[in-house]
């Protein structure tokens, strides 16, 4: 039974990695410190895989994790404030105005990571609430919200 | 949905270097690494009251090594014993009540072969352990007094990982009488000498081990306070007498895959309980001049 579980998270990180990359990113903020994430959270899954009691969830199990890992990255750095990180953006997205991590990181964490896995990861609500460990209209309310913020953000963009 | 279509383009556009995927790789094979190295074993058997004798399955959970992969009455120890160990299991089973409590032995591997003055101490040493939670649980269970008797205790066995000098047997002991408590006690044998040692004897004579490696620990809980809201330890209590002053000569540690040195206190030791039970990685560089000689930490 661990066996599959452990086979299973294995399985996750290999073909997902991008994916955990991204969302870490919207975090962090920094392409070595997602990448830092990322590791971490392949050590720290793998390590307490008993922590999972069914190979069903490990997928929503792992994001967790992830996002645990990033805000613990966070804390860690104190890399939240935009500022002379944002330079660096600028540079490389020359010629693309519109920045979908500039748009993000005007949310919340929580609903950044709600965007993200409801409209990105085509995630379930049933499962988003799950990984964030709160109850659906909760998650709910957070999306909407989210949507309101990112929309008013990008109608900014579209009349400039 | 247009722009949301767009918006997931844009950010699926993010790619990680290149060198993500082998970083990956790399760390989640640290990680089977050190599981490998620990062989958790847990008593599953249910059903059987009372029958201290008798063993029960054993259901290694977490296993990558060929040698430890067996649902059997034993288990071969790595490292400084070429004997087994086995279990005898205590399983008792009631109404609002339950334990599951291992008593691990050491036995020969071969037949013919006898144990050690030391090993036999040291199985003696374990039972008496063992047979003191046994009795304790029994005796909540009978002085219920005719209500319903909410008791749980359940231990799980851990080999700590493999060393040529020293064997290491980790019992913890998971408690649920209406709040839940958990403690552990780490044995250790030296084969070298044959004998059951303690923190105290690795260290020279006169040597003030204990304030040293005392000191570190209140260095590491402060800091572990500044960086993490959430970490609390008993270090500077209006109730002087709560505060972590020192470790003891027996205190209880063992060596993680890296040989370094781990402190263990059991929960409400030196932290509220929420903080479960805390340990500490106490550096070489603190302690290395004052191991004696032969010392089993070198």
């Amino acid at each position: 039974m661990l066996k599959q579980i452990n086979t299973r998270i294995e399985e996750l990180f290999t073909n997902n990695y991008q994916k955990y990359y991204r969302l870490a990113y919207s975090y962090v903020q920094s392409p070595e410190d997602a990448m830092d994430v990322v590791q971490e959270s392949a050590y720290k899954a793998l390590k307490n895989s008993k922590g999972l009691k069914n190979a069903q969830y490990a997928e929503t199990w792992v994001y967790r994790i992830v996002i645990n890992t990033a805000l613990d990255s966070l804390k860690i750095r104190k890399r939240e404030v935009p500022g002379v990180e944002d330079y660096q953006q600028e540079y490389i997205q020359e010629y693309t105005n519109f920045d979908v991590m500039d748009s993000l990181k005007k949310l919340e964490p929580n609903e950044r990571a709600v965007i993200i896995l409801r409209f990105f990861e085509d995630l379930k609500l049933s499962d988003i609430a799950r990984i964030l460990e709160e109850n659906e209209s909760t998650v709910k309310s957070r999306l909407y919200r989210a949507l309101k913020i990112l929309k008013v953000e990008l109608d900014e963009f579209r009349e400039a | 949905m247009n722009r949301i279509e767009d918006l997931k383009k844009e950010y699926e556009a993010y790619q990680a270097p290149a060198s993500l995927k082998r970083k990956v790789k790399n760390a989640m094979a640290r990680a089977k690494k050190e599981r490998r190295n620990k062989a958790i074993i847990r008593i599953t058997g249910r059903g059987i009251l009372g029958v201290a004798a008798a063993i029960l399955t054993i259901v290694i959970l977490v296993n990558s090594s060929p040698q430890i992969a067996r649902a059997m009455g034993s288990v071969p120890i790595l490292g400084a014993l070429s004997e087994l160990l086995t279990f005898r299991g205590y399983t008792e089973r009631g109404d609002g009540h339950e334990a599951n409590i291992a008593t691990p032995q050491i036995i020969p591997s071969k037949d013919g072969q006898t144990l050690t003055p030391g090993e036999e101490q040291l199985n003696r040493t374990i039972e008496e352990y063992t047979q003191q939670i046994i009795d304790d649980y029994e005796a909540a269970v009978l002085n219920a007094g005719g209500q319903v008797p909410h008791v749980g205790v359940d231990t799980v066995c851990t080999v700590l990982p493999e060393d040529e000098r020293l064997f290491s047997l980790r019992l913890d002991t998971v408690e649920n009488t209406g709040g839940s408590a958990t403690y552990s006690k780490i044995y250790h044998f030296d084969k070298a000498t044959d004998q059951e040692v303690i923190l105290a004897d690795a260290f020279a004579a006169g040597t003030d081990y204990i304030t040293a490696i005392s000191e570190n620990i209140r260095e590491q809980m402060a800091k572990r306070m500044a960086e993490d809201p959430e970490a609390y330890y008993f270090l500077e209590e209006e109730d002087g007498d709560a505060n972590f002053r020192q470790i003891k000569p027996n205190q209880e540690f063992y060596l993680d895959t890296d040989r370094n040195l781990v402190i263990v206190f059991d929960e409400y030791d030196v932290a509220p309980g929420y903080m479960g039970e805390v340990e500490f990685t106490v550096p070489l560089t603190v302690y290395q001049d004052m191991l004696y000689e032969n010392s089993f930490l070198k």
